[in-house]
């Protein structure tokens, strides 16, 4: 009963697949350029029993993992440095305000040359493109956690670093979650994007080297890949953001 | 003098990097002065080449954003209004939203060619997702009793929707359509540097690729300036539209 009522919900998506499948079928669209849904998965499939498709995969989620750990890390912790301190508040707030709107996809030609066209470069694009979106709702979040919660802990003993991970970091949970999301979302697009430019290995690079070389059906498996990979990682982090913060709800 | 005291950090990296420039710290091909790039940007805007490739740029992402604008806040009004509405567009928007659409760039090169169409259209699905979703969930969060209070006083739907549903669902509409805003400029430059013959993205690939250091440098300067304007406009009309509401939220 259950997967009907999952399939009644999304009827709409149902009928989106049968529509990629109907339209190469009747010939509308040529297959050339739109092979059917069906075929495509055939293509994924085969793409992996070569061994080809997992490599890039690989390759390209180690590149994303990489980069937003780092700017979750640094930015969380530039957060509430900015949240806890005037000087440090003071120098990267205007910076922050000043570069959070520049489209970061314009710093890709610039870190190709200055730091080559491998993992590094990519590393370092989705690091600098996602780090702002993090600092930003970590630093709000934590210079909005009550003074009374700090207060309270205060008078109860707690140094810093303890207060920190007991009061402050669950205090601020939602809202720092709520900016990884964003950077999540952000470092596939510039993931992506900069492999398609640069590089010789990755899952945008397979997108564009096929779509150059003419081999259409294969661009479109790569592309069913990337989009269920985003939709999954995207699922994935918001059951762990729920996990997280379900005692928050019960509260 | 209050304008040091606000962006005295952004200066500082400013004469820090125009010092380092000048004294050779880096590579001194990669690396050029910042007085050398602003007055590349001034010759380059005095003989209207930049004008003209930012005016490419412009186009594509202006009339993909403003369709987004023109169907997204409509669709997601009646999505947030109507059940059957939700029920079939609600899956669509859900699903696609974390996937990262650049890598579908092939289908839209196939479909629309690689005119100013390819780029328009994946500017506008881009920038379709977040004030789609967010307008719908800025009508979700109206008030039941404000909606009920104005029926009983005998206001039509209509009516409803301009005198109630609206201007409280405005402030999460903004939210949307500024990160529709962030997201239509990364996408537009980044097709522009996979796929293009003009246009801000093209001169900063192709500058890169043909070590004109300095251009590079001057596109994506123009860029930067291009994204903290339209941030800037846009928190404008913001803080003039939603006066009424800052007003509140402060009081």
């Amino acid at each position: 009963m259950k997967p009907l009522g999952w399939l009644g919900r999304n009827y709409s998506l149902g009928l989106l697949l049968l529509g990629w499948e109907w339209l190469p079928r009747s010939g509308l669209v040529t297959a050339d350029i739109l092979p059917p849904f069906s075929a495509t998965v055939a293509n994924v499939a085969m793409l992996i029993r070569e061994g080809e498709l997992q490599w890039h995969i690989a390759l390209s989620l180690s590149r994303q993992v990489t980069g937003l750990l780092l700017s979750v890390v640094a930015g969380v912790g530039l957060g509430i440095l900015m949240a806890w301190n005037r000087r440090v508040r003071a120098f990267f707030e205007p910076l922050l305000m000043l570069t959070n709107p520049i489209p970061k996809a314009a710093l890709i030609p610039l870190f190709m040359l200055w730091f080559g066209i491998g993992a590094l470069s990519k590393v370092l694009l989705i690091f600098v493109g996602t780090i702002i979106p993090i600092v930003i709702s970590s630093y709000h979040a934590v210079a909005d956690v009550s003074r009374n919660y700090l207060w309270s802990a205060r008078a109860m003993g707690d140094g810093t670093g303890r207060m920190l991970v007991r009061v402050v970091l669950p205090a601020a949970s939602p809202q720092i979650l709520a900016g990884i999301r964003l950077g999540l979302i952000v470092s596939l697009i510039v993931l992506v994007g900069s492999e398609m430019l640069a590089g010789r290995q990755g899952l945008g690079w397979f997108i564009a080297y096929t779509m150059e070389t003419g081999a259409y059906d294969l661009t479109y498996a790569s592309m069913l890949t990337i989009a269920t990979i985003g939709f999954c990682y995207d699922r994935l982090y918001l059951i762990l953001m729920r996990r997280l913060l379900a005692w928050k709800e019960e509260a | 003098m209050r304008f040091v005291d606000r962006y005295g950090s952004v200066l500082l990296l400013a004469v820090a990097w125009e010092v380092a420039a000048r004294l050779e710290v880096f590579n001194r091909v990669l690396f050029p002065p910042a007085t050398a790039i602003v007055g590349r940007l001034v010759a380059l805007a005095g003989d209207g080449t930049l004008l003209y490739e930012a005016g490419q740029s412009l186009l594509r992402m202006g009339s993909g954003f403003a369709l987004a604008l023109l169907a997204g806040i409509p669709l997601g009004i009646l999505m947030g209004r109507l059940r059957a509405v939700e029920g079939f567009f609600g899956p669509v928007f859900a699903f696609g939203f974390p996937i990262p659409k650049i890598g579908l760039i092939p289908i839209f090169l196939l479909f629309a060619g690689l005119g100013h169409a390819s780029k328009i259209a994946l500017v506008f699905v881009d920038s379709l997702f977040p004030i789609v979703l967010s307008t719908f969930h800025g009508v979700r969060l109206v008030e039941r009793q404000l909606i009920w209070s104005a029926q009983a006083m005998g206001d039509s739907e209509p009516s409803v929707l301009r005198r109630v549903v609206w201007p409280a669902a405005l402030p999460h509409i903004f939210t949307g359509v500024r990160l529709g805003l962030i997201i239509a400029l990364i996408v537009v430059f980044i097709s522009e540097m996979v796929t293009a013959g003009s246009g801000l993205g093209h001169v900063m690939i192709v500058s890169a690729r043909n070590f004109k250091i300095v251009d590079m440098y001057t596109a994506i300067l123009s860029i930067a300036l291009l994204g903290f304007a339209f941030d800037k406009a846009l928190l404008a009309i913001r803080g003039r539209v939603l006066a009424w509401y800052e007003g509140e939220v402060a009081a």
